[in-house]
């Protein structure tokens, strides 16, 4: 880091690489909430402002997908169900698409997608846009799919096919 | 005939002979006229001829003209949309001057802090004050009163250097140029109806969207950031917070797309966008110190028709 950068204050791409979002996606928040600076730049403490605003979870940690499975794809998907039930994303409740998949390897996030939008095709989840943008929830009467998924029960075919 | 008094001629030779005389001055007189009415009828054939011609070539002239006026709109809109299109890039090449212009402004801000910190009172303070960055990870490790203590130093060396976060954080200087206005164009779809879509075209680079972790961030990113945050500020205005935005590049320019069809929109999306984009001219300090205001111009949607797009594409990409 050069002597300067040290004395200046954040810029939106800098807070948008730290909250793991893209600036037009900061930008837009902010604007909705009329808090475009007369300068843009930021202090630290706005990230974390921001990160509230966005929605933003990193739901993955460094100890990788919390269900046992010994198809490594198919512990990331179960893994995913679960982190819904736990974080009950159920009926109103509505969470970023992106906190399905935020903190994981790239390859890892790729298979978290592809299930994501195969569970959105199948209606097991719902997205809905919203200015945060693509939201997720599941509908209540397809909790037990979901369940069905997190504990390895049934998997649907369509997602089979991620890791096989 | 008469000799002496005397008739010597039958006098019916004689009627007979006016008759014929009469015979002769009828013919001459109506071959006469029946000439003069066959010339006269001649005369008006042509005329008619002539009009009908005329008319043919009127009629032929109605229909170019007619063809013409409703070829008008189609024309209009193609004028319009090259109008936009040389405007638009234009307008990136001026906003990218100004962006040069800015980007020396800001080094010499740069410059002016360099002076700063290399003065002797700072010098020594930039170098702890650096120093800790380095060392601000193993604090968690000291223990709490060394930490304390180090944290207190560090409180107050970035005290006694507020002068230079100030002077970093002081407001670029004007550029010395003329102050510029350029176009973002806007449409909406419907123009008169409920809005169902809406698209504002801006003057700078689409890679601002597409390779920000790549590019500086320049005068263009900061316009585009403020139009957005413009959109944003009028999607919740309008009680439409959760309208989709799609970005898209449009002839090398970014465009900003709003799905409102699934949105119960109230309030006029138009003076809206206007005014925040007035807010935008008068408060944003990177306008004022590039001297660059940024103009909203509205357009019927065809003349940017804005390329297919799903709105309802609603998966994780």
């Amino acid at each position: 880091m050069a002597t300067l950068d040290l004395f200046e204050k954040l810029h939106v791409s800098q807070m948008a690489s730290a909250l793991d979002l893209h600036p037009f996606e900061v930008v837009r928040l902010l604007g909705q909430a009329g808090q475009m600076p007369r300068t843009l730049q930021f202090e630290e403490a706005d990230i974390e402002r921001a990160r509230e605003m966005a929605g933003v979870e990193t739901w993955w940690g460094e100890s990788g997908p919390s269900v046992q499975d010994e198809v490594p794809g198919r512990a990331l998907v179960r893994s995913a169900a679960q982190m819904l039930l736990d974080r009950d994303v159920v009926g109103e409740k509505t969470t970023r698409a992106d906190n399905l998949f935020r903190g994981l390897e790239a390859a890892d996030q790729f298979v978290i997608r592809r299930a994501v939008n195969h569970l959105i095709r199948e209606e097991v989840l719902r997205s809905i846009p919203t200015s945060q943008g693509l939201h997720l929830r599941v509908d209540k009467d397809k909790v037990k799919v979901l369940k069905k998924i997190a504990d390895g029960s049934s998997i649907p075919e369509s997602l089979e096919e991620l890791w096989t | 005939m008469t000799t002496n008094g005397a008739q010597t001629t039958p006098k019916l030779v004689a009627s007979l002979e006016d008759i014929d005389r009469w015979r002769r001055e009828s013919d001459a007189e109506a071959d006469r006229e029946h000439k003069e009415i066959c010339d006269e009828q001649e005369k008006i054939r042509q005329e008619i001829a002539d009009r009908e011609q005329r008319l043919d070539a009127l009629g032929q002239r109605k229909g170019e003209v007619e063809s013409h006026k409703a070829s008008l709109p189609n024309e209009q809109l193609r004028r319009q949309r090259d109008a936009a299109l040389k405007n638009l890039a234009g307008d990136r090449g001026i906003i990218a001057a100004r962006g040069s212009l800015y980007g020396d402004a800001v080094k010499a801000r740069e410059r002016t802090v360099t002076e700063l910190i290399e003065q002797p009172e700072y010098h020594k303070l930039v170098k702890e004050y650096e120093e800790f960055q380095e060392v601000e990870v193993t604090l968690e490790t000291l223990p709490k009163s060394y930490r304390g203590a180090i944290e207190a130093h560090h409180a107050s060396v970035t005290k006694q250097l507020e002068p230079v976060f100030d002077a970093m954080a002081a407001d670029i200087e004007q550029v010395d140029a003329t102050s510029v206005a350029v176009a973002a164009i806007a449409s909406v779809d419907a123009p008169d109806g409920v809005p169902e879509a809406l698209a504002v075209v801006v003057p700078t680079p689409y890679e601002i969207c597409s390779k920000w972790t790549e590019r500086a961030e320049d005068l263009s990113a900061l316009v585009a950031y403020r139009i957005v945050g413009a959109v944003g500020g009028m999607l919740n205005a309008i009680g439409a917070s959760d309208a989709p935005i799609q970005y898209a590049e449009y002839e090398n320019a970014l465009a900003i797309q709003v799905w409102l069809g699934d949105s119960e929109v109230q309030g006029n999306v138009k003076p809206v966008l206007e005014d925040l984009i007035d807010e935008v001219n008068t408060k944003a300090a990177e306008l004022e110190a590039g001297r660059l205001r940024i103009g909203l111009v509205w357009l019927e949607p065809e003349v940017i028709a804005p390329d297919d797009e799903d709105a309802d594409s609603a998966e994780v990409n």
